[in-house]
């Protein structure tokens, strides 16, 4: 399959990153002032990389996928900087962001339903961007589709190509909108959701899906989602985002075993679990996140924090606390304490 | 296992759901939901429903309010209720609640907190004055922890947390006996989906309320379910006590289903295991077992012979080959 058998860009010593975003800040004007949906974060993703992204509704998650792309639309404000392979795409024309977008970098959005127009068969919707991008013919775009097709596990991929978006299953439509994305043989791909929407079982097929696509093809990742469960299939790395800044940053297995932001460690208590003996009662986050309109000066997870003290009036930056751990949190207490604070 | 207390809450027997589909003249046909299926809840019991799309979990709850034709029979507390008609249906409306998974969409955007949470009262307890009907708003309104400053509010200045609180509190307003929860807390924030939860367990505990637990998230339910019945197109596979279930599962669906479960622990297996296949989108169910097309254990018999409920280990199973 042409995919698997893709040349990998060899790692140089000193070459730029795959993507680096630097003090990257989205807002948008609202009627009580701006709303900041992103402020000054700190990416990187390396190659053949997954960066997984965790938060609620509202901590800017989706809007951080569309700054990258350029997509926020002229009513967003952005600042900072997002860099691939060096090149800076904040302020890049029209015409270089349209280049890279599918390119280069391609997305799969959470509703595969709305992500694919109704209109256009499955093999036009395949093809389009290949036929612009690559600029192949016809019948090589439509070939290369149908091995797609079979990457991403549909069955009869000949048959699929000739059907409408209306005719598949949600679990189907969504490996669509993978292999869309994987159409021109991007180095990076945007996963916002891409399991939300669906049943636990075909979930787990897309998420299998999604990692032998990464092994054979080595496309890098940033994996957005809530579910703690879908990134700890897929990411190397995590960032927990609140109210739009990154709180805690670092190794998944590091931020999963000892937390050290007390959103980390709460999210972690509340989730009820199989694996695990069945709790009196699930520890709970009291309050509900920040209207980004309306944010308090200091830290935003202040009003809901178990260990909130004075010094929580000046917002904490994001420091390194372990080799591979940074966090945003005034209290420096180790995990089990922080733990200890949610029961 | 069926039935703890001589008089269930709720005996459900033989119930099928069947949805018309196209018109007379281009030859109308229907496509089965749910196909006979039988459970109790007992006073104070938590069940819970699951299964993926398609297995005829909302159904089942919306047929049990009336809300969708069906067939078979509903008896609560020895009271059929799918002939009931006018006053005894509307007596009914008054014990049963419903709870549902879009919080927002299920509250009325022109009315504001307080009247939403009154109108029950309004509708069912006409001799109340107003200066009681607010004061047991106020009172619901607390207990489910939402502040005075809410009751003027209407539902788009509310979070999805809240609203979903919005709709327990009118759904408990009445004093219920049966709660039906369809995905309470799948849309909800995650750090608002525990705290929905423990509500909801709270609640029982208060008020001894039996809940009808309709998700796809096995830890919620396990969490909130003292029994639990897993369903696929429409029929039940298995059948069993919450620790039965969840350690010795015996139908290869419900092992499936848990296995699938994604593990928040990087450190596990990185990957979930899988089932093959998806539910299929048939008309008819096909002959024999419904899941043996996905079945990695199915055999010729599964094509001919429908399995019936029988008990395994712990559990009642409707698989030709659970307990080999």
């Amino acid at each position: 399959m042409r995919c698997a058998t893709r040349s990998i860009p060899a790692m140089t010593e000193a070459g730029p990153a795959l993507l680096e975003v630097r003090g990257l800040s989205v807002s948008y004007r609202g009627p009580r002032g701006p709303v900041h949906a992103v402020r000054e974060l700190d990416l990187d993703l390396e190659e053949h990389g997954c960066l997984g992204i965790v938060g609620e509704s509202g901590s800017g998650k989706t809007q951080l996928l569309l700054a990258l792309l350029g997509l926020c639309g002229p009513a967003a404000l952005l600042s900072g900087s997002v860099r691939y392979r060096g090149e800076e795409l904040l302020g890049a024309t029209p015409a270089r962001l349209a280049a890279l977008r599918g390119r280069r970098i391609a997305m799969v959005f959470q509703e595969p339903q709305s992500a694919l127009n109704p209109y256009l068969s499955i093999a036009q919707q395949l093809s389009e961007g290949a036929r612009h991008h690559l600029k192949l013919s016809r019948r090589a775009a439509l070939s290369r589709a149908a091995e797609l097709l079979e990457l991403v596990q549909i069955s009869a991929p000949l048959a699929r190509l000739r059907q409408y978006p209306h005719e598949l299953s949600g679990g189907m439509r969504q490996r669509v909108t993978i292999a869309m994305a994987l159409m021109c043989e991007p180095e990076i791909l945007l996963l916002d959701e891409p399991t939300t929407a669906l049943d636990v079982t075909i979930q787990a097929q897309v998420l299998e899906v999604l990692s032998s696509i990464r092994g054979s093809t080595g496309v890098a990742a940033i994996f957005v989602s809530h579910d703690f469960g879908a990134l700890a299939a897929m990411a190397e790395r995590l960032t927990v985002m609140y109210a739009g800044r990154a709180v805690e940053a670092g190794a998944i297995e590091q931020l999963y075993t000892a937390p050290l932001h007390p959103y980390t460690s709460g999210l972690l208590r509340s989730l009820p679990r199989l694996d695990l003996p069945l709790p009196e009662r699930l520890a709970a986050i009291p309050g509900q996140p920040p209207d980004l309109a309306e944010l308090p000066p200091g830290c935003a997870f202040a009003p809901r924090c178990p260990l909130v003290h004075s010094a929580c009036q000046a917002r904490p930056a994001l420091l390194r606390r372990q080799p591979d751990q940074q966090v945003a949190c005034h209290c420096a207490l180790p995990a089990p304490r922080i733990a200890e604070a949610w029961s | 296992m069926t039935s703890p207390t001589p008089e269930p809450l709720l005996a459900v027997s033989d119930l099928s759901v069947r949805y018309r589909l196209g018109t007379r003249l281009l030859g109308a046909h229907s496509v089965r939901a749910v196909a006979g299926i039988g459970f109790t809840i007992a006073r104070g019991e938590s069940l819970g429903l699951v299964g993926e799309s398609g297995s005829g979990k909302s159904s089942i709850a919306r047929a049990l309010l009336r809300l969708v034709p069906a067939s078979g029979s509903v008896r609560y507390q020895g009271t059929e209720l799918l002939q009931a008609e006018g006053r005894a249906l509307r007596a009914m409306r008054e014990h049963l609640q419903i709870i549902f998974q879009d919080p927002l969409g299920s509250l009325d955007p022109r009315m504001s907190v307080a009247e939403l949470v009154a109108e029950p009262l309004r509708e069912f307890r006409t001799a109340l004055s107003a200066a009681d009907r607010g004061a047991q708003v106020g009172a619901m309104l607390a207990r489910v922890g939402l502040g005075a400053e809410l009751l003027e509010r209407y539902p788009h200045q509310l979070s999805g947390g809240q609203a979903q609180r919005v709709g327990i509190a009118r759904a408990l307003i009445l004093g219920p006996q049966l709660l039906i929860c369809d995905e309470p807390v799948a849309a909800l924030d995650l750090s608002i989906k525990s705290q929905v939860a423990n509500l909801l367990r709270d609640m029982r505990e208060e008020f001894g309320l039996a809940l009808l637990f309709i998700a796809h998230d096995l830890a919620t339910v396990r969490y909130l379910c003292e029994r639990v019945l897993v369903l696929y197109l429409g029929q039940v596979m298995e059948m069993a006590d919450r620790d039965a279930l969840f350690s010795t599962p015996q139908h290869p669906y419900t092992r499936a289903l848990l296995a699938a479960n994604p593990n928040p622990d990087p450190r596990g297996p990185r990957r979930p295991t899988t089932l093959p296949g998806e539910v299929p989108a048939t008309l008819e169910a096909p002959s024999g077992c419904v899941f043996r097309a996905r079945c990695p254990l199915a055999v010729a018999r599964c094509t001919t012979e429908r399995p019936r409920l029988r008990a395994v280990g712990a559990s009642l199973v409707a698989c030709h080959r659970a307990g080999e």
